[in-house]
């Protein structure tokens, strides 16, 4: 081939369409880490996020997976993680790092184990800090520890005083800001002893307070948060005979409260610790025994028990379906109903009633046209459905009562259907007085033996170690009591 | 084996043909794990585009693209990848990627919520296809932009704008068995063609265009002499005081306000909320809800619209969940569009009334001359350009008419006007309707490659509509422009 031939075909070729590379990169790349190039806080955080990330990938948790104690759910972060936040924090010099991005700082930082320097830094930050300051660094400081894996109480703790002590003695807003906010981690901790005591301070500060001054705007707005985050939830705890007050005594305690907020005593829940009334169904429905190929049973009416059920720890649940969002991406045969709430309210239901036998789970549900994809044909159709999916399929070892929601159709093109009120929901009134009924939410309540209520809430995670405590309380106190008349 | 790219880049076929698409979906099962159920979705589309202005061609293009979709269903647990390339190599990473994600999520499914069954939707329409469409070159089309650019030049005027033609097919497997059956193959062709003549000072300006599954129904030699005839007798046009005139609508310039009109039908749920929707009635106390217009006259007696999925004029190829829907019945508001949830939770109904863009309106029997010789002293508008929302509840809409706006006076065209603004709402406007004529498809600008969707649905969507033009009292041009 002479030279012009050559040069000819490499021109050709040039002018041909190159195939493009195989596309081959569908799954993340791992996330090495080269520390030596990195000079900035922002490329060791990037690391941190995209370890963790991976790890969350690799070993997701779901509610179905947690242990029942569930602080040992925050548990240390991986190795992998914490290796990364030490080798990077090791390049700078923590005492000299401006303190402008402290909260970035304080993340790697404690994620690294590096504790006692984050403690300086808020040291170093909180005397240069001014009142207007304040707000973004206190709830910075508190959403990083709260989030922190293992929780730090103690280094918090420590915090919390240093903070305290440079705040004035009488600017009451940043003393309950603060207090507020330990109430919020040690609940998040399930430290019940601890939140109540920074309730007490919260009470304190309030009782020694001006009236005027507590019914300031910004005062009275944060006591409102409060308030609704975590004084009502503290009836609950209040009822545990392990706490030295008495609901009696909290709410004589909130009546004060109140009165000098001017606000009305009936936004408390004061059918807590009430008898409650018995529920009404048109159909029921019971587990049988987990070996059997169908799940339940249809209770005939002159069998039906009258719920709660006296004598025993009983566990209400309020099923809405519409707590499942669902899916509809493929209409053949790969939909789902997906809704996390339902699921995590069925889980925990079944773990109460693996843990506590002795107990008995009522779910109650209202008919409502339908169910997922499924429409029903009419109410009793509707009703073995919820039988089969609630005590089949998530396996819950209780009774179904079902209630069929009167309705009406709308005439002319309109044709919706309209729910009208259930006997219960209009027995059963939610704690905020409005028209709102427990038949559309998905609340949990637990009653005594005496049929009174001693815990309302979704169950979720969290929620979950409080609910466990209180009914173990529960049952040790009946059994001592039987013990003595005995 | 596929082990190199598939043959169908190389070759003149403009989309992936059964053929290919079988390969691809063999291929695809053979590099699965055996375990669990796949999905495939292959899409493509090819398009040809001619712009110009000016009198000179600025662009000629053909493009085309696949997109194929796989999701592997393990465990209770999906994973799905979307990707255009097909080799081996591509593919074989991109199941894996799919088969790990489906078992990472099997993990949450296994204690997810049991499958309650999903409606089996009626599939209807038919293929809107012509094979005129998919086998037009771009030879032809620059051949007509040049008889366009001509026939401007020798008239002393400026012209610019596109000729596309495109072509999309789609072909989804969901059995187990791979097989591609006629029922989840989907086709369509898309013609459309959108040109401006203009006089080189400002002094004049004319517009036509028309859009069409099939290329033989876009008359473009018309459309161009149209837009030429249009742009010469808007020259020179007269300034008069804005105010409330007789106006004829051209079919372009209607569907500007049938569009609007339609588009409040598009969420029933909406309507439903609060008094914000333009369809809104009241609410009721008792049964704690909102009512709609529903059953009640919103617009003139002669307006019908409906949307009709074996109409080859705005219908679209087969479909599940499709069905004809009346709008609006003699002036009846009977349907608003309405989505599966709404269907149960509402309802109790398992059929969705999905979302059309495509509709039509009956026509009447007016010719756009008498029209013209029953009208003592008004307007004819040849389309509108920028209409914006001015206040949702009374769809009050502002805009500017554009290319061509003419003055009828005793029955004849006098003079050529000097654009307005207008200030307008369908609801108005249609119901002080005077006459209709005949009902056309007009140009609804609609891209081949977006009628694609999304990676999550499967159908093909374009926009066809046929509207009457329209003569109404009253119409409202607010202020003069200087725009022509």
């Amino acid at each position: 081939m002479n030279l012009k031939k050559l040069i000819l075909v490499l021109f050709c070729s040039a002018l041909l369409p190159i195939p493009a590379a195989a596309q081959t990169m569908f799954i993340n790349p791992a996330p090495l880490v080269d520390f030596s190039h990195y000079k900035y806080l922002e490329e060791c955080n990037g690391a941190i996020g995209r370890a963790l990330s991976e790890y969350s990938r690799k070993h997701a948790i779901y509610t179905d997976t947690l242990p029942y104690v569930l602080p040992d759910y925050r548990l240390r972060l991986p190795d992998t993680v914490v290796n990364i936040a030490k080798k990077c924090s090791e390049k700078f010099n923590i005492d000299t790092v401006p303190l402008t991005h402290i909260k970035r700082w304080a993340t790697m930082l404690l994620i690294a184990d590096r504790d006692m320097e984050v403690h300086s830094m808020y040291a170093r930050l909180w005397d240069t800090l001014s009142p207007q300051g304040y707000e973004e660094h206190f709830q910075a400081m508190f959403d990083l520890y709260r989030s922190a894996a293992p929780m730090r109480l103690e280094a918090l703790q420590m915090l919390y005083k240093l903070a305290m002590d440079k705040i004035p003695s009488d600017s009451v807003l940043w003393r309950l800001f603060l207090e507020h906010n330990m109430v919020r981690v040690y609940r998040a901790a399930n430290d019940s002893m601890a939140s109540v005591a920074h309730m007490d301070s919260i009470f304190n500060i309030i009782s020694s307070a001006d009236s005027a001054v507590i019914n300031r705007k910004d005062v009275r707005g944060l006591i409102g948060i409060f308030i609704f985050a975590n004084l009502l939830p503290l009836n609950e705890v209040a009822a545990l005979d392990s706490l030295r007050i008495s609901t009696e005594a909290y709410k004589n305690h909130y009546s004060g409260f109140w009165q000098k907020l001017r606000l009305p005593l009936e936004y408390l829940p004061n059918w807590f610790n009430s008898e409650f009334p018995a529920l009404k169904s048109d159909f029921s429905y019971r587990s049988t025994n987990p070996n059997d190929s169908k799940g339940y049973i249809e209770v005939p009416k002159s069998d039906t028990v009258s719920y709660p059920v006296s004598g025993k720890i009983t566990a209400l649940a309020f099923f809405d379906p519409k707590c499942h969002s669902f899916t509809q991406a493929d209409r053949r045969n790969f939909s789902y109903l997906q809704g996390s709430r339902c699921r995590q309210q069925m889980t925990a239901l079944r773990r109460l009633k693996e843990q506590f036998p002795e107990m008995e789970i009522v779910l109650w549900a209202k008919t409502y046209g339908s169910l997922g994809f499924y429409v029903a044909s009419g109410p009793k159709e509707e009703a073995d459905t919820l039988a089969k999916y609630m005590l089949e399929f998530h396996k819950i070892n209780g009774t179904l009562l079902v209630s069929n929601t009167p309705t009406i159709i709308m005439p002319g093109l309109d044709q919706r259907r309209v729910d009208l009120p259930s006997d219960n929901d209009l027995a059963l009134v939610s704690p905020d007085g409005g028209r709102a009924v427990f038949g559309g939410s998905e609340m949990v309540l637990i009653f005594d033996q005496d049929k009174r209520v001693i815990h309302f809430s979704i169950i979720t995670g969290p929620e979950y170690g409080l609910v466990h405590r209180k009914i173990a309380t529960v049952l040790e106190r009946a059994r001592n009591k039987g013990d003595k008349t005995h | 084996m596929l082990n190199k790219k598939l043959a169908y880049e190389y070759d003149d076929s403009r989309l992936v043909d059964i053929d290919t698409a079988r390969k691809v979906v063999d291929l695809i099962y053979s590099l699965s794990q055996p375990m669990g159920g796949t999905s495939i979705s292959i899409r493509s589309w090819h398009a040809t585009g001619q712009r110009w202005s000016r009198n000179r061609a600025s662009m000629s293009s053909d493009q085309r693209d696949i997109r194929l979709s796989i999701s592997r269903f393990i465990d209770g647990g999906s994973g799905s990848v979307t990707t255009n390339q097909v080799d081996r190599a591509s593919l074989e990473s991109a199941v894996r990627y799919a088969e790990e994600r489906a078992i990472y999520m099997s993990v949450a499914a296994r204690f997810s919520d049991m499958p309650l069954g999903s409606p089996d939707l009626e599939v209807r329409g038919k293929n809107v296809w012509s094979d005129k469409t998919y086998n037009r070159t771009n030879k032809v089309n620059g051949e007509l932009v040049s008889y366009i650019a001509r026939k401007s030049e020798a008239a002393s005027m400026l012209s610019a704008g596109y000729i596309e033609t495109g072509s999309a097919n789609s072909y989804s497997i969901y059995n187990q068995d791979g097989k591609i059956s006629p029922e989840s193959t989907a086709m369509v062709t898309r013609a459309m063609c959108s040109m401006t003549i203009r006089e080189p000072r400002g002094n004049g300006s004319g517009w036509a265009g028309n859009a069409s599954f099939d290329l033989g129904e876009l008359p473009l030699h018309e459309i161009a002499d149209k837009a030429l005839d249009k742009c010469i007798r808007s020259i020179n046009p007269v300034r008069i005081e804005p105010g409330r005139y007789t106006t004829i609508l051209e079919p372009q310039a209607s569907a500007t306000f049938f569009n609007m009109l339609t588009l409040g039908f598009a969420r029933r749920v909406n309507t439903e909320r609060g008094p914000e929707s333009p369809f809104y009635l009241d609410y009721d106390g008792q049964l704690d809800i909102h009512r709609s217009k529903l059953g009640l006259r919103i617009v003139d007696p002669r307006i019908t619209i409906k949307h009709s999925p074996e109409d080859p004029l705005v219908g679209t190829h087969p479909t599940a969940g499709m069905r004809d829907i009346l709008y609006v019945n003699q002036g009846i508001l009977n349907e608003m569009a309405y989505q599966e949830g709404y269907a149960r939770e509402e309802l109790v109904s398992r059929y969705p009334q999905p979302v059309r863009s495509s509709y039509s309106v009956m026509g009447g029997t007016v010719t756009m001359n008498e029209m013209i010789e029953s009208t003592e002293r008004g307007l004819i508008v040849t389309r509108f350009s920028d209409p914006s929302l001015v206040q949702g509840s009374s769809m009050l809409y502002t805009g500017l008419t554009r290319d061509g706006l003419w003055l009828v006076e005793n029955g004849k065209i006098t003079n050529a006007v000097r654009n307005f603004r207008w200030t307008e709402s369908p609801l108005f406007i249609l119901n002080n309707l005077e006459s209709l004529g005949l009902a056309v498809p007009i140009f609804e600008p609609s891209e081949i490659r977006y009628a694609l969707g999304s990676s999550s649905t499967y159908h093909l969507s374009l926009n066809n509509v046929v509207v009457p033009t329209i003569k109404v009292k009253d119409f409202s041009f607010t202020s003069t422009i200087d725009a022509i």
